[in-house]
């Protein structure tokens, strides 16, 4: 259904996807390009779009607050939770994918629903059931909390890329003598490596960015990178280098981890509602 | 192991940890919530204890003009924001839905705003915003707007907010609509264009039913996150100007988190889940409906 176009839908058409590309890329660049600013060039209207680069403000961000400890403990959260909701929601994903299960549907759903909680609503009892048993400020609880929130995902977006695999491999390795067990770590488990990596992708990309939980629940030792950002911002000032230093520094993961699983995006973020 | 008591057994025991996590940390919170929104509780206030006061807190809740006025306006706020997301990530969606030159390269940078770090996201429109040297107010100035300070302003500190949701957001829209538009049947087209149809006859009857499923899905997940909108927000004003940007979620944090009125805290936050309740209902059900219908 080729059409032939005049020059006027060419130049409408690279001018609204230049205006978008504007508009959504600008403000990013933005933040990178004022980590790279001195405070000079900063507090000047109109802002400036030429100027020496410097590293200074890079410098004071990591020197000036333990923003490697923030890093850290941001790392050694997304990872523990990956972990821990990689292994418990693939376990409860192949229990809901391969057998009959009484209510198996509303299982499914029930597990589904956890995710539209409001994380505001869970926090107060969770902050005071972490303060009962003197957790607050551990990555430990932190891990715990997210994991929560990330099983969902994992559960229905492992279940979806189970039921893509043919059942007749795994009945085959049955007749064979295995267990279900065995099927599942010999046959199902090589079979499943793509899929986990992306999901291991998203939970990952979750807890990284969470920042209520972690402004709740932590104060100093297990404060995440979300958090550290929120508190460059004072009642007195904002160093406004820093701050996006340390911001660039939050994202840039971030961004990389998407790329990785662009794929995926879609499947991902509307919990597999929509498929391509 | 006997053959049939692991079938019958395995599946539970291998569900068990999901389970219980989710039974510990999120089922049990939200019944001590609901114990906790019928009683008196001030954390401040030691010595006046816990007291039960069945529904005083919601009593006091619906009468009070600060909740209502934060629940209305983050009804105005999810409404106008998703709205706008909407019309512009589906528009956007169906102008990338033809051939033009760069498409690969463009196609992940309008993804950006969507993964960016909220709190990112809150950072870069406060420092956009800013009265003194943000680019936004230079942008204003030089257009010849008599506007300093977008978000201390109480008058356009709401519309700057939703502007951010908007940007924040619209890519979201754009990426679960166009995905759905790349993967429409073909067919349909073709025998439309041999009858000689309009390109808005092809939208209206071919295109637009084809995409309603995606496009619920998208207004529903959307709806409920924009409902429940907290780090942008708690990092650009605060809730402010006075409380102009105060949303249901940064009132229930006040409330808590900064008053320690843990019970009237709970109250709030046992409405809010009510109505995403709500919300989460209508897209389950719709979910549950389309599960077959969305796929190839």
């Amino acid at each position: 259904m080729e059409k032939k176009r005049g020059k006027l839908y060419w130049v409408i058409l690279y001018l609204a996807i230049a205006a978008t590309v504007v508009l959504f890329l600008f403000p990013v660049v933005y933040l990178f390009m004022t980590s790279f600013k001195s405070r000079l060039d900063i507090y000047v209207m109109p802002p400036k779009f030429i100027f020496v680069p410097t590293v200074q403000a890079w410098i004071d961000a990591f020197t000036k607050k333990p923003l490697f400890l923030y890093f850290f403990n941001s790392t050694v959260v997304a990872f523990g939770t990956t972990v821990i909701s990689l292994v418990f929601g693939t376990l409860a994903a192949y229990a809901l994918a391969r057998f009959k299960i009484k209510g198996e549907k509303d299982i499914s759903f029930f597990i589904l629903s956890i995710r539209m909680f409001p994380p505001i609503a869970a926090s107060i009892p969770i902050f005071l059931f972490m303060k009962r048993f003197a957790l607050l400020d551990t990555r430990f609880c932190l891990i715990i909390a997210y994991t929560v929130f990330n099983l969902p995902f994992v559960v229905w977006m492992m279940r979806e890329f189970i039921l893509a695999i043919p059942l007749e491999i795994e009945e085959a390795a049955l007749v064979d003598g295995l267990t279900r067990m065995q099927a599942f770590r010999k046959i199902l488990l090589p079979l499943l490596r793509p899929s986990l990596v992306a999901v291991a992708i998203f939970c990952i990309i979750f807890s990284w960015s969470e920042f209520l939980f972690s402004f709740l629940l932590t104060q100093t030792a297990a404060k995440t990178m979300p958090v550290s950002i929120s508190e460059f911002i004072t009642w007195r000032e904002v160093t406004w280098e820093q701050v996006s230093a340390a911001g660039t520094a939050l994202i840039v993961p971030v961004l990389i981890f998407s790329f990785l699983v662009q794929k995926y995006l879609v499947r991902g973020l509307s919990l597999g509602a929509v498929k391509e | 192991m006997n053959a049939l008591t692991e079938e019958r057994y395995l599946p539970w025991a291998l569900l068990a940890p999901t389970l219980i996590i989710i039974l510990l940390i999120a089922i049990f919170p939200l019944l001590y919530n609901l114990f906790l929104s019928m009683h008196f509780w001030n954390m401040t206030r030691p010595e006046l204890g816990m007291r039960f006061i069945w529904f005083k807190n919601f009593q006091s809740l619906f009468t009070s003009s600060i909740f209502w006025g934060s629940f209305t306006r983050t009804v105005i706020f999810t409404i106008v924001a998703v709205g706008i997301e909407m019309c512009l990530g589906f528009a956007l969606a169906l102008l990338f839905n033809r051939e033009f030159k760069g498409k690969s390269v463009v196609f992940p940078i309008i993804l950006i705003p969507m993964i960016t770090t909220p709190i990112v996201v809150g950072l870069i429109w406060r420092y956009m915003y800013n009265g003194e040297f943000g680019f936004v107010s230079w942008i204003l100035q030089v257009l010849g707007a008599d506007i300093h300070a977008v978000l201390s302003n109480p008058a356009t500190a709401l519309p700057a907010v939703i502007f951010v949701d908007v940007w924040h957001w619209t890519p979201f829209v754009f990426l679960l609509s166009f995905a759905r538009l790349t993967a429409l049947p073909k067919d349909p087209y073709e025998a439309a264009e041999i009858d000689g149809a309009s390109s808005w006859q092809i939208f209206k009857w071919i295109t637009f039913p084809m995409m309603k499923s995606v496009l619920l899905v998208a207004l529903l997940l959307r709806t409920m996150d924009a409902f429940k909108i907290f780090d942008e927000i708690f990092i650009m004003t605060q809730g402010g100007p006075g409380d102009a940007t105060e949303m249901l979620s940064l009132e229930i944090y006040r409330e808590t988190f900064r008053y320690f009125n843990m019970g009237k805290g709970s109250a709030e936050a046992i409405v809010m889940l009510i109505v995403i309740i709500i919300i989460s209902r209508i897209y389950l059900k719709i979910f549950q409906k389309q599960e077959a219908v969305v796929e190839k």
